[in-house]
Formats: structure tokens, sequence, C-alpha cells
């Protein structure tokens, strides 16, 4: 019973955060620029075309009325056109949706299947040379600038040993050569599936320095997180009970002890997606990857408002759903949760 | 009897001041002890940069077609950039931002978050459900992508982006402020306060606040670092500081056009950023283990 409302409780607030979003995109789309329908236009506005943009938009209405119209177009799934492209935004950033995805979820992959085991061995060994180093390298995560990461990346396993690709998703060569069927758009999976064993080579070659660039700041802080609560749960009774029954110390640490150190950790994840976000645009940029974040940064450049909006608003829409699912997953993996 | 003849007697060994523990827990830590010395290197640096810096001019902006994209050498000791601009000149002279604006945009934020933060957990009702709703709203956004959007609204430039900052930084110090005053209001000496009448706003500003003080300052260290890395990461984008002023993050978008032949033009502002960040978290770090925030929660 508890559980069923703590759901419903918590889908409510996602909801009413979701509204409120709309209101904070709504405020900087139209109030807080001095003139919106220049904005909407672009660089090169005449007087005409603002008059007619201002109509368009129902710039000269009362504002709660425009927020209700701009709600009403949201939910409808239209979300402007971009001033660049002239395409709806929504499709802009549907096609580069994949490559940002595939990107993310590599780089999300690599912090946690690193950042937890590096965390828990800290916690170990506390004190001790390994907890020293995955403590620098989880400082270190957190202190370098993804784009300045990037660079170093380039500059050593392209330049100096030449081992992996410079930038982008694919190889010229392979487009031709064995071109890959998209059908989910993640290509890794693509050429999986399609048993294109060149092909994922190649994709798997040229996703490495992205998402390994993408994955020091969440796997700075995934592994700071799991080692302090993992030092936490290992000091309990429960825990020297299991030791004093003989239970084989591994079993203790990942089975015992990690099953409640996890917790945290979880929240942790879902905050670090926010973060994995906006780094993918400047990996995307350093790397020439073609997804979300290099649109973003060509439209924050030339003004493309439209685009910048709807790209402000996907990305606060996505965050709030992924800390709802982070959210329901803890009720599901601990149940005094749904208590509080 | 005033108050002030209750002092302690003369002989008596006074008690050391916060400041002054602080300090002595630092002083035995290597690693936090190095990160001072490094912050206050950085911040003589940016202080003294026209005297520092062996090209000032440049440091400032000034282009010299002579010397274009030259390798470090004894001249130039961490090379020049495209425009022939000393790196290391420009370093120095981007430390300025690195340091100014960070400090404004957290107190900035400290200043406007911490009062409605402890109004709020002190007070209760609907006021604090009101400022929690709304920091809601706020934290609901990638706070960098709140940042550049923002910054996209008012129009690019530093001021703007720093401002930007701000608006999408104080909810986290609301929460926290919030989160500790929730704690202090149950103790006695808040109370105390109470139950001799003194004023709400006295009690808020003379015992929820200063009792604040301690995670407020552990939070403020770290995001100093983080927020380094946010300006620089707007410059980088092309949001932040402008050409031709000196900015680290703005550096490496300079340098990254010819990154395989010219790699110093990028790396080297990387570094001064990574070595300031760095001091940043682990002076924060150690701060943390002295105050442990968690007390709060």
């Amino acid at each position: 019973m508890h559980r069923l409302e703590f759901i419903l409780r918590r889908i409510g607030t996602s909801l009413f955060v979701l509204v409120g979003v709309t209101l904070i995109t709504f405020a900087l789309a139209r109030v807080v620029p001095s003139n919106p329908a220049a904005l909407y236009i672009g660089p090169r506005a005449r007087p005409a075309d603002i008059e007619r943009v201002t109509r368009q938009l129902g710039l000269d209405r009362p504002l709660p009325e425009q927020y209700l119209t701009y709600m009403g177009d949201v939910l409808q799934g239209d979300w402007g056109a971009s001033i660049a492209t002239k395409r709806p935004v929504l499709q802009e950033l549907g096609d580069r949706l994949p490559a940002t995805l595939e990107l993310l979820l590599a780089g999300m992959a690599i912090a946690i299947l690193a950042g937890v085991p590096m965390g828990v061995i800290s916690a170990q060994h506390q004190g001790r040379p390994a907890d020293f180093a995955v403590r620098f390298i989880a400082i270190l995560g957190v202190s370098i600038p993804a784009f300045g990461l990037g660079l170093l990346l380039q500059i050593f396993f392209f330049r100096t040993v030449d081992i992996l690709p410079l930038s982008g998703r694919i190889g010229k060569e392979l487009r031709f050569a064995s071109p890959i069927a998209e059908t989910t758009g993640l290509l890794l999976l693509d050429s999986l599936l399609a048993g294109n064993w060149t092909g994922f080579r190649d994709v798997l070659w040229h996703l490495i320095l992205p998402a390994v660039t993408l994955a020091a700041y969440p796997l700075g802080l995934i592994a700071r997180m799991t080692r302090g609560t993992m030092l936490e749960v290992l000091q309990q009774d429960y825990i020297r009970t299991a030791h004093a029954y003989g239970t084989r110390e591994r079993v203790i640490v990942y089975l015992y002890a990690l099953k409640n150190a996890i917790g945290p950790t979880l929240t942790v994840i879902g905050l670090t997606f926010a973060f994995a976000l906006t780094g993918t645009f400047f990996v995307e940029i350093i790397f020439n990857w073609p997804g979300m974040g290099l649109f973003t940064v060509r439209s924050l450049l030339n003004l493309d408002y439209p685009a910048i909006m709807g790209i402000t608003l996907f990305g606060a829409v996505s965050y709030v759903l992924i800390n709802l699912v982070v959210d329901l997953l803890q009720a599901w993996l601990d149940p005094r949760i749904t208590l509080r | 009897m005033t108050l002030s003849a209750v002092q302690p007697a003369a002989g008596l060994p006074q008690r050391p001041t916060r400041a002054m523990q602080i300090w002595q827990i630092i002083r035995r830590d290597p690693l936090a002890l190095a990160s001072l010395i490094v912050i206050t290197l950085y911040l003589l640096m940016a202080i003294f940069a026209p005297w520092v810096a062996p090209y000032p001019a440049q440091g400032e902006g000034r282009t010299s077609a002579a010397t274009v994209m030259m390798a470090p050498s004894p001249a130039h000791w961490l090379g020049t950039d495209q425009l022939g601009r000393d790196v290391y000149s420009r370093i120095i002279f981007g430390s300025r931002p690195a340091f100014v604006v960070p400090l404004l945009v957290v107190g900035l934020a400290v200043l406007i978050g911490a009062p409605l933060g402890a109004i709020a957990g002190f007070k209760g009702g609907w006021f604090d459900e009101a400022i929690m709703r709304v920091t809601d709203l706020f934290l609901a956004f990638p706070s960098l992508l709140l940042a550049m959007a923002i910054t996209a609204a008012l129009g690019r430039g530093l001021e703007n982006a720093a401002l930007a900052l701000v608006i999408s930084w104080w909810p986290w110090y609301a929460r926290l402020v919030r989160g500790a005053a929730l704690s202090l209001r149950e103790r006695y000496f808040v109370e105390a306060a109470q139950s001799m009448g003194v004023r709400e706003t006295t009690i808020i500003a003379r015992h929820i606040l200063p009792n604040c003080l301690s995670p407020i300052m552990v939070q403020a260290t770290v995001d100093l670092g983080t927020v380094i890395l946010a300006m620089g990461g707007l410059a980088f984008i092309g949001l932040g500081t402008q050409p031709p002023a000196a900015d680290w993050g703005l550096m490496i978008s300079e340098g990254r056009t010819s990154i395989l032949e010219s790699w110093w033009i990028a790396i080297f502002p990387m570094l001064a950023m990574l070595i300031l960040v760095l001091a940043f978290n682990l002076l924060g770090d150690t701060l943390r283990d002295i105050f442990d925030p968690r007390q709060y929660r």
C-alpha cells in the first residue's frame, strides 16, 4: 500500500516539476529577452518581419494567454522551427538523439562499471596505496575540464601512438565499403545486429575516446560516493557477524555490503546523467560527433532561439524523467524508502 | 553585573578561534597545505598579472605577427598562439577572470540562497513550501544547460554568463542551509532565544546563519572549482569571455583548431585550469572531513 502511494506521489511531484519547467523555459523564451520576436527571426530581422512574427507567436497577447498557447503547442509536439535549418526543432533533436544516446550510454557504462568497483576496492583497502590511487583518479576526474581531457587523449592516441581515430563516428572508407544499415541509430547495436564485424570494430574504435572523455567526471563522482558509503557499511555489525561466520571476503563485500551501499550511488548516477548530458556538448565539439551537442552549440552561437529553447526543455524533461526512474528503482531496491 | 564582566581570567588559555582550529588541521595535512599554497600563488599571479607576465600587452590581447605559433622556447616558455601572443602571459592574465568570476558567482549564490534557506528552514510552513518548490524547478535543469539558455537569452559575454551561473547556482545553497536550519531549530540555544522573546529575524541572523557557515564553506570551496570549470565551458563554447580578453576556456577553444601541430596553445591553459580546480577540490575534501555536512541531514 505504502509503495503504491509513494510511487503515485513521486510521479505527481514530477508532473508538477515538469509544468514548472515549461514556466521557466517560457519565461526565458518570451519574457526575459527585450525583443523576443527579433530573436525568433534571427540576426537579420526587418521591422515588417518582427511585426509578422509578433502576431504569429501571439507576443501582443497577455502573458497568461501566451503561456497557455505555448503549453498547448509543446504538448502537441510543436516546439517551433529552427532558424538555421527551417525544420521543426523536435525533428532536428530526434535525428540527432541516437548519436548522443550512444555516446551517453557508453560513457555512463564506463563510469559505472569502473567507478563502482574502484570505490569498493578503495574502501576495502582504506589508507593503503590502492585507496590513494583511486582517490587520486577520482578527484582528477572531477577536476579536469572535459574539453581539455578530450584534446589530451586525441594528442596521445592519434598523434603520438596512432591507434585510435581522431574524430567522427565512423571511418570515411567504411561508409562505402561496408555501410551500416541503420535501424535503431545506435551504430554499435546496428552493426552487431547486421553481423557487420568490420563496421562494429570501426564504430567501437571511434567511440572509445569520446566515451572515456565523457566518463571521467561521472566516474570520479561515482567512485567517491561508492567509497564513502562502503566505508560506512563495512563497519556495521552484520558485516562483522558475516566475518565471524567465516563467509568469504568477496561474498561479504560484493554481495552483502555493496547491496546496501548502492542506494546513494544510484542517486549520484541519476544526478551525473545531467552532467553527462551537458558533457556530451563539449565531447561532441572536440570529437566532431554528429549528435545533439554539436547542434546545441551551433544553435547557441547562431542565436537559433527556437532551437535553444527546445534543447533546454528537452534536457530538463529528460533529467526529470531520469531522476524519477532512479527514485522508483531505489524504492524497489530498498522498500524502507517508501515509508519515509 | 554586565556581561562584559564575565571574561576569562588572565592566564587562562584563550579558546582558539574557529579560523585557528581550521588552520591547525590544514597545517598537518600535506595535500590541503599544498592546495592552499597553490591557490595563494594563483591569487598573487592574478593580482600582480601586469608585473609577473613577461609580455603584459600580449596578455591583454595585443597581437604580434612576428611570433606566430612558436613552440615553447626560452623567449616564450609556453610558446605562442595563432596571433603570436605569449601563452604564458595569456595564462597569467586568464587567472583574473578565473578568480574573480567564481568568487562573485559563489558569493552571490550564497547571499541569495543562504538567507532564503535559513528562513525556510526556521519558519517552515507556506514559505518553506514555496521556496522548496521553486528550487525544485531550478534544480530540474542540468545547471550548465540552464546557464547556457539564460546566457543566450541575455546575450553572450562574461557578465551575462556569470549572472546565468548565479541564477542556476543559488538553489543549491538554499537547500543546503534549509537542511542545516531544520536541525538547528531544535537546538537548545535557539529555543532559549525564542523563549526570551528574541525577534525571529534576529534569531535567523545571529543564531541560525552563523551556525550554517561550516557546511556553506565546504560547499563553496568545492563550488569555486566547479564554477571555474563551468565558466571555462561557457567560454569554450563562445558564450563567456569574448576575445581578445584572456580566459583559459577561450584559449583552449582557440588552440583546439591547431591541436595536432601546436598542442601547447590549448594544453597549457588546460593544465592551469586543472591545477587550480584540483586545489579547490582537495581543500574542499579536507574541509569536508573537518565539518562533515552529513551531520545536518
